[in-house]
């Protein structure tokens, strides 16, 4: 990628500039970036994808606000739907293949390996390389395809993200819980300080 | 044919329109990617709190940049991005309004430290940064030469163990596999800016932890 143009590179260098001016809230390196995304076409669509984002994570869409406001709902009325824990169970093999069978996502070739997949209740490595995918297939003594590898390795990738963002969740609504009880005199003695 | 910059050509055709036109009609078919916008820079610049209030205080300043970009319109180039241009105009409007609350607020001396810091860090703070920057991209590139990490050097590795689990997957697809922005959302099924953002983070995180680990040896 040294060799990409210098318009990918200078498009790179400034989408992140603008996520890291975003995030420190620095307004004139905001500023900076959008004068350059005046005469940049591409650099100008992706700050719109990036405020987007921004917005979905900030709560400020007017999706995310609905759908925060049924969760605030949902957990003040059904606090059994809700599960205290914070450690979500590492992923499994079965597990990712269960997601490739379930989406057709398993080759032809493959089929055959993927049913005896289904039973493997392995944890994942916690680096998802494909090296890494490829030593625990033979470990597991099973042959598979490059592309099974690559689609297994995608979709652990994806699942395990989605993990992670539940486990943030939950730890956030545990913190949030904890700090609202009603016995907790030390959060009230603060907020009346205020 | 010249397309209203951004804008899908078949949609909007402004050849031979004043430049006023272009910005009104920018406005209309960007509305609402400006109000998000706005909104979205309302909050990161600590304006105000909480959906309502934020809301309240997006739609002041959406309002304002509206009625300046029509006030200015004449001095638009129709060759530039309409929408990128909208959103400058309304985070220097958000800047006017943080420095006039801060000076309300009686802290002038910190926002005078706060220029100072902005200032500096826009001399040597980001001539350092940049060469971190730059050095950490030479060595993702040089090193990033096979479709696997079997294939990469030792260096892109030990750079890539500097950093937590989530961000090497991330670094890994970006730089290794070389996705697009488009491909990574799609294969973390996420939105694409959010794609975005995740990377640079990732980067970001990365060029710290470089920072800290050349300060111990030299990688």
């Amino acid at each position: 990628m040294t060799k990409q143009p210098n318009s990918t590179a200078l498009l790179e260098k400034s989408i992140i500039r603008y996520v890291r001016a975003m995030d420190t809230s620095n307004l004139d390196e905001i500023t900076a970036v959008l004068q350059i995304a005046e005469t940049d076409a591409a650099l100008d669509r992706i700050i719109s994808e990036i405020n987007s984002a921004y917005a979905d994570e900030l709560g400020l869409s007017p999706v995310s606000a609905q759908s925060a406001q049924v969760r605030s709902l949902l957990q003040a009325h059904f606090p059994s739907a809700f599960t205290e824990t914070d450690e979500v169970p590492q992923l499994t093999v079965s597990q990712v293949t269960a997601r490739l069978v379930a989406e057709r996502l398993v080759p032809p070739t493959d089929q055959e390996t993927s049913q005896k997949l289904l039973h493997a209740h392995i944890p994942l490595p916690a680096w998802l390389s494909l090296p890494e995918i490829r030593k625990l297939s033979q470990q597991l003594k099973v042959t598979v395809s490059d592309r099974f590898l690559k689609v297994f390795r995608d979709t652990a990738i994806q699942m395990s993200m989605g993990r992670g963002q539940a486990q943030m969740a939950a730890t956030r609504r545990k913190n949030t819980r904890q700090s609202s009880q009603p016995g907790d005199r030390h959060n009230e003695e603060n907020h009346d300080a205020k | 044919m010249t397309a209203l910059p951004g804008a899908p050509s078949s949609d909007i055709d402004n050849q031979a329109l004043t430049p006023q036109e272009v910005v009104r009609r920018a406005i209309e078919t960007y509305y609402s990617n400006i109000q998000t916008g706005v909104r979205v820079l309302v909050a990161r610049a600590g304006l105000a709190e909480g959906y309502a209030s934020i809301a309240e205080m997006s739609d002041e300043v959406f309002q304002y940049t509206i009625e300046t970009a029509l006030k200015i319109a004449p001095r638009f180039d129709p060759s530039h991005q309409a929408q990128s241009w909208l959103l400058g105009i309304a985070a220097n409007k958000i800047k006017e309004i943080r420095r006039k609350n801060t000076r309300e607020a009686d802290h002038i001396q910190s926002v005078e430290g706060e220029d100072a810091q902005n200032e500096s860090s826009g001399s040597d703070g980001d001539i350092e940064d940049y060469t971190t920057e730059e050095r950490i991209d030479a060595a993702i590139y040089h090193s990033a030469h096979g479709d696997s990490l079997e294939d990469s050097s030792p260096l892109l590795n030990e750079l890539l163990s500097l950093v937590d689990d989530n961000d090497r997957r991330i670094l890994t697809l970006a730089y290794v596999d070389l996705l697009s922005g488009v491909e990574l959302a799609a294969t973390l099924g996420i939105r694409e800016g959010a794609a975005y953002v995740r990377v640079a983070r990732a980067k970001e995180h990365l060029r710290k932890k470089y920072l800290v680990a050349i300060g111990r040896k030299e990688l």
